[in-house]
């Protein structure tokens, strides 16, 4: 095991609706190794965005990070700063500014909408890479163009200059991922970044991360709905429903053998080329229910066929470790009772 | 194709759509782009025909050409004898029954003003076909039919869940006892808990009512999943055209093999076993289409002076001019 690069540590972010408050994330405890993929996994309202913004502080009105711990243990140069948490920050103090966009990268699902229509996409990077590195104008230029080749632009001298209005949608992305790099990150937080692109854009983009990851040596944290996606990438994965992480695993077990029953029927009702030709596909009954009515005990139960009446309903499930980082959030493993081990 | 193959329900023939992008000073139209490019492709009673291809391929801009609601530049589109792009206005009505169209955003395309028994029994009340008592009674069985309870009838769109809103999109299609159903990415906004209950749904009523489907979507994962023939689009041509099982185990077309080399697959041991093809990034001009094969300049495959010149027609169900000289791969399958 390598070292712990962030931890999560009962995170809970709510929202302030009329209708009363929404806990979009609801007690989440997550760890991200140096130099390891960490995908979280999720549909949509299960809280992974929302995580994914507590880390750099960015929740908005109404949103508020109410509790818990992120702890940052990859600062200073060689990593030799104390580690600090994330959450006690003064919104002014430079560590934090640090951390956004140094020594955590972010990239987001729209990378046409997380660029800046009127500014050209070097003076986004140049903007950034002068933030983070001190550089002047025209080194700045320099390794701005460095940095789009390094993400296979084309033509980088000349691409630096043009709109996100002028490039497709995989090319704003591979921008977002050189604003993201350009202080040489230790951690890339990446939210859906090809849910809005083509599949052989997708391709691309994942090799690069891929690639990107290699080199560099920095962590990443992706945030995806795709199990393909998550098979493709992930070292470590961690499954939420409803505001929290519901198993956890390295990806080998969850393909192998997912033990959250919401892991184990999604795995099962998402077609997959070449195994669900023309049949019916198992399904989870009902739907995601909205946060705001969150169901008692188990937030699964509802749409779970292994669900225990008087129990399930009732009580919040144990956190059962299976040991090696691997853990459940389900009653069919408590030990204590011996239903399951 | 074998020879008993029955009378198709719908023939598209030579289709081409374009839309004007610039107009000189006498306000002719200069520059076109051209979405849909001379498309043939036949549908049969009661399959479904998978339309598969990336974004900005012309696959929706034909399925909206199938119902009427974009107007073709040349081309027909024969059903029962007509060509409905030859109607006058007031023979529309009839076709626009028989022919429904099922959209990709359940949340957009609901009228948030309107309750399910208005949405869903529109279509018979524009058309004078029931009302009172009976329009109530069509609207709760159609409901039942979707998997909804009649009891939201008078409930508003917003009150419901995107697959909720996906049955009632389709409840609304289907009211009119239409013959085929032009569904347009109608689960790629859902949920990925909730895709297979709708794909499901699909799947049932098509055998309830005897429809045929054209069933349009970027994701081939699904459309293997539902489709029983394949059509696979690139830059407003058909480049591919077979049963869904021959196309995915061995298909005859470059772009084909490219575009399922690059689907993940969920299955960890799988990764990096190769076969992944990465294709550059260069589109060809909509509004200036290069001669030849439109895929050439992204085809690890292409010849130069064989690939880049002429017209490449559809032969034997692909648009290659190397059909018989390519070995091309097939799906990777997963273990389980």
């Amino acid at each position: 095991m390598s070292e712990p690069l962030l931890e999560i540590s009962g995170l809970r972010t709510g929202f302030d609706t009329y209708d009363g408050r929404v806990a979009a994330v609801d007690g989440v405890d997550l760890t991200v190794e140096a130099g390891k993929t960490l995908c979280v996994v999720g549909e949509s309202g299960c809280g992974k965005s929302v995580t994914a913004r507590s880390i750099l502080r960015l929740v908005e009105a109404p949103g508020t990070i109410e509790g818990g711990t992120i702890t940052w243990r990859g600062g200073g140069e060689d990593g030799t700063e104390e580690p600090f948490d994330v959450l006690t920050l003064d919104p002014g103090d430079k560590r934090l500014q640090r951390l956004r966009g140094g020594d955590i990268g972010m990239i987001f699902q729209e990378p046409v909408a997380s660029l800046l229509p009127l500014r050209t996409v070097g003076a986004q990077l140049i903007e950034v890479i002068r933030i983070h590195t001190g550089l002047g104008k025209k080194a700045a230029r320099e390794r701005a163009i460095q940095l789009l080749d390094e993400v296979g632009i084309p033509k980088p001298a000349e691409r630096v200059d043009a709109y996100p209005f002028q490039m497709s949608g995989g090319m704003c992305q591979r921008v977002m991922i050189a604003i993201a790099l350009c202080a040489n990150p230790s951690l890339l937080i990446a939210d859906e970044p090809t849910t809005a692109l083509d599949v052989t854009t997708q391709a691309r983009i994942l090799d690069l991360i891929r690639s990107l990851q290699a080199e560099h040596g920095m962590a990443v944290m992706f945030i995806t709905h795709d199990l393909g996606v998550v098979a493709e990438l992930a070292d470590e994965v961690a499954v939420m429903y409803l505001g929290k992480v519901v198993e956890r695993a390295s990806v080998e077990e969850i393909f192998a053998d997912p033990k959250h029953p919401y892991t184990k029927t999604l795995l099962q009702s998402v077609p997959v080329l070449g195994r669900d030709r023309g049949r019916d596909l198992p399904t989870i009954p009902g739907t995601v229910p909205n946060p705001l009515h969150r169901p008692t005990g188990c937030s699964f139960h509802p749409r779970c066929s292994e669900a225990i009446a008087g129990r399930c309903d009732l009580d919040e499930p144990p956190e059962v470790d299976f040991g090696g980082g691997r853990t459940a959030q389900c009653v069919l493993y408590d030990q204590t009772e011996g239903v399951r081990a | 194709m074998s020879a008993e193959a029955p009378e198709p329900i719908l023939q598209i023939k030579d289709l081409h759509v374009r839309f004007p992008v610039q107009r000189n000073m006498l306000g002719r139209v200069t520059v076109e782009n051209h979405a849909v490019s001379g498309v043939d492709l036949d549908l049969r009673p009661g399959e479904t025909l998978g339309l598969v291809g990336e974004s900005g391929c012309g696959k929706t801009t034909l399925g909206r050409t199938i119902v009427g609601a974009q107007q073709a530049t040349s081309g027909s589109i024969l059903y029962d004898g007509h060509d409905l792009t030859q109607l006058k206005n007031r023979e529309k009505g009839r076709y626009r029954r028989q022919i429904r169209m099922v959209f990709q955003d359940p949340f957009s395309s609901l009228n948030p003003r309107m309750t399910l028994r208005q949405i869903i029994g529109d279509p018979l009340v524009a058309t004078g076909e029931a009302r009172g008592a009976e329009l109530e009674d069509r609207v709760a069985d159609m409901m039942r039919r979707v998997g909804l309870s009649p009891d939201y009838m008078d409930r508003y769109p917003h009150a419901f869940s995107g697959g909720q809103r996906q049955r009632v999109n389709i409840a609304r299609a289907l009211i009119v006892n239409p013959k085929l159903v032009v569904a347009d990415e109608p689960v790629s906004a859902l949920d990925v808990s909730v895709r297979a209950q709708i794909l499901n749904l699909l799947r049932e009523l098509q055998a309830d009512f005897g429809l045929t489907y054209l069933f349009i979507s970027h994701d081939l994962s699904v459309v293997e999943n539902i489709a029983d023939r394949v059509a696979v689009m690139y830059f407003g041509r058909v480049v591919e055209l077979a049963d869904t099982a021959s196309l995915y185990e061995k298909p005859s077309h470059p772009y084909t093999e490219a575009l399922m080399s690059a689907v993940p697959i969920p299955d960890p041991a799988l990764r990096g076993r190769g076969g992944r093809i990465l294709l550059p990034d260069e589109l060809p001009d909509p509004a200036n289409p290069p001669p030849g094969c439109a895929f050439a300049r992204r085809c690890r495959h292409a010849e130069p002076g064989r690939c880049d010149t002429g017209t490449v027609d559809l032969v034997d169900g692909t648009r290659c001019v190397r059909r018989d000289e390519l070995d091309l791969q097939g799906i990777v399958k997963a273990e389980s």
